[in-house]
């Protein structure tokens, strides 16, 4: 691993710029993806504002990108959450600067959790649009995300499915005990992946469960797996779930791969709610365990999922989609086709790799 | 809520999907209409997701659910060698470690059981903690819980039993003379009906006024219409006096005469000791409960000065025609007080001297006519007549005139 000490500056090269690096997180996973890739040509780092201690070896501090660089690097920023160091230090820096979108969360969604973490939200939009002119080329992970940005007045935004190992947890060797332990459940499994966030509706699905539960029989288990970072909302489902009397609900809370990979084997369906996604990986993760989904046609789901998910309509409440679990869970021949439409969508993908398409999109900028 | 249309949705789904998704529709719409799924399900379930994230303390036996959760996830947690990071700093530094710790495996996996070991005796005790807590809860519970049933039940006892006597306070009040009267009807009204011209009434007062000169100063206690405070004034008396009724007040207010609200036992016991003069209660005592009649007599003995007078006027109930006339026509008078027993109680209270003056005598024409003849028959009938003129038409009221 060729890390520069600390103090050094970095060399000419093609750097990436993150508020936050966190492991397991998508916008750092990305770019450790993209950094693997530019290496391939020339020096590359990642420097972060704030960095989880499990990546201190990996991720720069932000301060020590060096006031003296040589000329003819390349900046790119990962736009997420307001911070307004990284926006400051990304105006003042003289290098073309390249901006890759991945969508940030209304602020609106967490006001009523935590109000300061709603307005950083609501600071990363405005960031994102007063970043506009310093801005040579534009990137944003999905077309959903890309109108967005020409919403806000950018133009030419190219397209490029994140850099990620699609497949990487569908070779990861499942954990035995929990696959034991998941196919002694005396019923289907239902898994949603994601953190438990107001904007991803796991009180929706829920909803869906008593439902279904109450109304339809369904003798069925929903996982929610993901982490609880916001904990008044966190709590707020677990009541919810034990108000309900849903024991086949588990709140899971954030698991390692062994057992995610578990559960992805032992699911019998996706489902999500989500109503606010820039992209949604779990749902091609899904697809790489061909286990189909159900899902909201909300934001970026519909494009990320193409054929391989039963879509309901937004405005649709718990009532239909515990219809449709149920349904689905009935309908050999519908699991078929969405499990063969998941295969379609991720030929689709492969077809063109990502990296390619970003190597083509960063020569295009610079 | 997407915030803007997705590129593709619902509707260019596969038209196999596109189908199904119609089918699905229309069934819950059936059901709905045929009653399996209740009005308003949805709305209500948000409603409850809704109320929990206010703000509010979370319930003890959710705290206990979320205990149990902990206990398991630690009761599951396994200490492995694997999850053990290698990372270094140092160049080359992990591939060292990676040795290292290849070299020590025997040693870790013994301290790694050990460990794990004492993680499941710590579950185990917490686990024994949470129950005893538990149990310590419950029957602390159960004991809280039946002492709060007993005195709730007591409290609806004792509610029922102050419920009957309120009840049978209003009857008892409904049925004692001068305190149920709510009167709809006017004072003044009633005053001018039953009693006599203000100029008549001072003139009748004139001579125990006269008996306060030199007796500064002077409480009225129920001044009324304040001829007695006016015959006062004119006699240039220090006097001042109180009503229970403020619209009297304020009349005599305006006449300058000096005058407040009160009643009599309550705005005596605030006065010093020998701060009166005088005291005079012009047809007022036959108002009062007999408590109060024994109260106000000792408080006059504290509040007059030795040598200061009191003179209390009243209905004379050794006079039948009394009771035949004016006394039962004030729904508010209490009860006669006697002329006998009053005059017991300031001499009892320790007065020095303790007079009974009677006044107001029955207008001559009304009482029994002697006979004319002075034979025997016409003497022994007019004794006869003088005594039952005595019992009948004797004063119709009587002043009891103390000197302290």
């Amino acid at each position: 691993m060729s890390t520069p000490a600390l103090s050094e500056p970095a060399g000419v090269g093609i750097h990436q710029v993150l508020v936050a690096a966190s492991p397991g997180d998508a916008i750092t996973n990305m770019a450790l993806g993209v950094r693997r890739l530019l290496r391939r040509v020339g020096p590359s780092e990642i420097y972060a504002r704030h960095i989880a201690p499990a990546l201190h070896e990996d991720v720069l501090p932000l301060e020590t990108y060096g006031s003296h660089q040589p000329s003819g690097s390349v900046l790119i920023f990962h736009a997420s959450i307001g911070q307004a160091e990284v926006h400051e230090f990304l105006t003042s820096r003289p290098e073309p600067l390249v901006l890759v979108y991945h969508n940030v969360t209304p602020g609106w969604y967490f006001e009523r959790y935590d109000p300061v973490f709603a307005d950083l939200l609501a600071l990363g939009r405005r960031e994102v649009e007063r970043l506009r002119p310093r801005v040579v080329g534009a990137i944003a992970d999905s077309q959903y995300n890309a109108r967005e940005l020409e919403e806000m007045g950018y133009s030419d935004v190219r397209v490029v499915p994140p850099i990620v190992d699609l497949r990487h947890l569908s070779t990861v060797e499942p954990r035995a005990s929990t696959m034991h332990h998941l196919a002694s459940l005396d019923g289907p499994i239902l898994l949603s992946v994601g953190q438990l966030m107001p904007h991803k509706r796991p009180d929706f699905l829920v909803e869906m469960m008593h439902i279904a539960a109450t109304y339809q029989e369904m003798d069925g288990y929903l996982m929610l797996v993901g982490h609880q970072r916001l904990e008044r909302y966190a709590r707020a489902i677990r009541e919810q779930v034990q108000e309900l009397n849903l024991s086949d609900v588990h709140v899971v809370g954030a698991v390692d791969e062994a057992d995610l990979a578990a559960m992805f084997r032992s699911a019998d369906a996706i489902v999500t709610a989500s109503e606010h996604e820039g992209f949604c990986l779990p749902l091609l993760e899904a697809m790489t365990f061909e286990t189909p989904i159900v899902a909201r046609a909300c934001a970026a789901i519909p494009e990320t999922v193409g054929a391989a998910a039963l879509l309901l309509p937004p405005d649709e409440g718990p009532v239909l989609f515990a219809e449709a679990v149920t349904e689905l869970l009935s309908n050999e021949p519908l699991q078929r086709e969405l499990v063969a439409g998941g295969r379609r969508r991720l030929a689709e993908l492969e077809r063109c790799p990502p990296d390619a398409a970003l190597v083509e999109a960063l020569l295009e900028v610079v | 809520m997407a915030d803007a249309q997705p590129p593709s949705s619902p509707e260019q789904s596969p038209p196999d999907l596109r189908r199904l998704l119609a089918a699905l529709r229309a069934r819950v719409e059936k059901r709905r209409v045929d009653g399996e799924y209740p009005p308003g399900l949805e709305a209500e379930l948000d409603g409850h997701f809704e109320r929990l994230t206010g703000d509010r303390p979370p319930t003890p036996s959710f705290l206990l659910a979320e205990l149990e959760h902990a206990l398991d996830d630690l009761d599951h947690f396994e200490y492995r060698r694997d999850a053990i990071s290698y990372d270094s700093r140092i160049p080359g530094g992990s591939a060292m470690h990676r040795a290292i710790a290849k070299g020590v495996g025997r040693q870790i996996q013994s301290v790694l059981e050990q460990t794990q070991d004492q993680s499941h005796r710590v579950v185990r005790t917490i686990a024994l903690m949470a129950r005893a807590t538990n149990m310590l809860a419950d029957a602390y519970d159960t004991r809280v819980i039946q002492q709060l049933d007993d005195l709730q039940l007591h409290l609806a006892q004792e509610q029922d039993r102050l419920q009957q006597v309120l009840a049978r306070l209003t009857e008892v009040a409904a049925r004692v003379p001068g305190v149920a009267v709510d009167r709809w009807y006017e004072e003044d009204a009633f005053n001018a009906h039953f009693r006599g011209d203000p100029g008549d009434i001072a003139d009748r007062y004139r001579d125990l006024a006269a008996r306060f000169v030199g007796c500064d100063p002077v409480l009225d206690i129920g001044f009324g219409r304040g001829e007695f405070l006016e015959l006062l004034r004119e006699l240039d008396v220090d006097a001042r006096g109180i009503e229970t009724e403020p619209r009297l007040v304020e009349w005599a207010r305006s006449r300058g005469l000096r005058a407040d609200v009160g009643r009599a036992v309550e705005y005596l016991s605030q006065l010093d000791g020998a701060s009166l003069g005088g005291l005079v209660m012009i047809q007022v005592i036959e108002h009062l409960s007999p408590q109060h009649v024994i109260d106000v007599v000792r408080l006059s003995a504290e509040k007059v000065r030795p040598g200061g007078r009191v003179v209390i006027e009243t209905v004379n109930p050794m006079s039948l025609y009394t009771f035949a006339h004016a006394f039962w026509v004030d729904p508010d008078h209490v009860r006669p007080v006697h002329p006998n027993y009053l005059g017991f109680l300031f001499a009892e209270a320790g007065f020095a001297n303790v007079e009974r003056v009677d006044r107001s005598p029955v207008p001559a024409d009304e009482s029994l006519e002697l006979m004319p003849g002075d034979d025997e028959l016409s003497k022994r009938l007019n004794a006869n007549f003088d005594r039952i003129n005595a019992l009948l038409f004797g004063p119709q009221d009587y002043a009891i005139v103390a000197t302290r």
